[in-house]
């Protein structure tokens, strides 16, 4: 199952709802497996299907259960010719004392995209980077010293670019604390109540996003149900990815949430 | 067998309710014994979100830095820091010498830690909500 691509630059932080709500804190979806943040692919579906011509829609998306309930003449529900994977991280900023911000990535997140955009090449080690000229990196609270960096000079193919993406200090680390720094880097906004006379009522509570300048994407590709309208359903897609280079996906739109520059992989494939 | 799928939660849960068991018993002034109370629940609950902007080493300072008439808190902190020693199979974690430990500790070494640290908190916010069941506001 390899599909195309389409990545997901974030301009602002993203905040898709978890599936429990512990102590204080409102979580986001994670991967089971992982524990990584990730943006389920419904959330992104709903979100293409609303910006599809109303005419193109059940063809690529399926109909929907008002179509069988409602007065259409659809007895069942029928599957579109697209689908769309979960969109995972590539690479997530953290910040940085001595370089502003870094980005972070791992040999297994960048297998995983690897995989799935048809390469075989391996992941480069961890430390690798492309930034650090002998100097150490500052990482929230810790130090990576200088001596245990590996400079690298070709990780821009593990950079997918885009007039946008603007992620020129790249440093992998090993899987493990990469995921704590993931962690540590998320956004995470304190929120209070106030009462009528603006004290506060109760104690705080967080809400969780991933973080604005995060690289993230999504496989797709047509069902088996669209046999001989395959090319034409592509064609439709990438019409839609190239209509909307913004969109917002996820909650809290009103405050600015979830916006998210997208492009299509296609053409990066070639320039790769 | 090796794998117990209460490892984690296990000693958090006995932490949590032996310091309300220790109030309930010992402290005679109810109003002291439900501001204690409270001070443990809003600590147990933090503690993620503490250690997920901050890192432990701040933590740890934080632990000395809580004054004693906020006992819950500080309680509370304490416990933390000795479940991780217990689960790490770190030593001098807990107790005063913690700090330098932290200090000293290798960075592959101190982000593990704090990666089980995350995990550890989580496991406070949970049984907060169970053990403290009946404390409410402020949380």
């Amino acid at each position: 199952m390899i599909g195309n691509l389409v990545y997901l630059y974030l301009l602002s932080p993203l905040h898709t709802g978890g599936a429990t709500q512990e102590g204080n804190l409102l979580g986001i979806a994670r991967e089971s497996h992982t524990d990584l943040p990730y943006i389920p692919s419904s959330t992104i579906r709903g979100k293409l299907r609303s910006l599809t011509p109303e005419t193109e829609r059940n063809q690529l998306w399926g109909n929907t259960i008002d179509d069988v309930t409602g007065s259409s003449s659809d007895t069942n529900l029928t599957q579109g010719t697209l689908w769309i994977g979960d969109a995972s991280i590539l690479w997530l900023p953290v910040p940085s004392l001595s370089h502003g911000v870094v980005w972070v990535s791992s040999p297994m997140l960048l297998q995983r995209w690897a995989r799935l955009n048809g390469k075989s090449e391996k992941a480069p080690e961890p430390y690798s980077n492309n930034f650090a000229q002998g100097k150490p990196v500052y990482l929230k609270d810790a130090i990576l010293k200088s001596a245990s960096l590996k400079p690298t000079s070709d990780l821009k193919i593990c950079i997918p670019q885009s007039e946008i993406g603007s992620i020129d200090r790249a440093l992998i680390l090993p899987d493990q604390h990469c995921a704590t720094l993931i962690q540590m880097s998320l956004w995470r906004q304190v929120k209070v109540k106030l009462g009528e006379h603006k004290t506060v009522d109760g104690g705080f509570r967080y809400e969780e996003a991933i973080p604005p300048d995060t690289l993230m994407y999504l496989p797709w590709g047509v069902t088996s149900q669209a046999t001989k309208q395959a090319e034409e359903s592509k064609a439709k897609f990438n019409q839609i990815l190239a209509n909307n280079a913004v969109v917002q996906i996820g909650g809290q739109e009103s405050l600015g949430r979830g916006f998210v520059q997208q492009w299509s992989g296609i053409k990066q494939e070639v320039a790769v | 067998m090796s794998f117990d799928p209460r490892t984690i939660g296990k000693p958090v849960y006995q932490a949590l309710q032996e310091l309300r068991d220790e109030q309930e018993q010992n402290q005679r002034d109810e109003a002291k014994r439900k501001e204690r109370l409270k001070e443990q629940k809003n600590q147990a609950v933090e503690l993620y979100t503490y250690i997920a902007t901050w890192g432990l080493l701040r933590l740890k300072a934080e632990e000395k830095a809580i004054s004693e008439d906020k006992k819950g808190k500080k309680e509370v902190v304490q416990e933390y820091f000795k479940c991780l020693e217990i689960l790490a199979e770190a030593s001098k974690l807990s107790g005063a010498d913690g700090l330098n430990t932290l200090v000293d500790m290798d960075v592959d070494d101190y982000l593990g830690l704090t990666g089980l640290g995350l995990v550890l908190a989580q496991e406070f916010s949970f049984w907060a909500s169970a053990v403290y069941w009946d404390i409410k506001g402020g949380d």
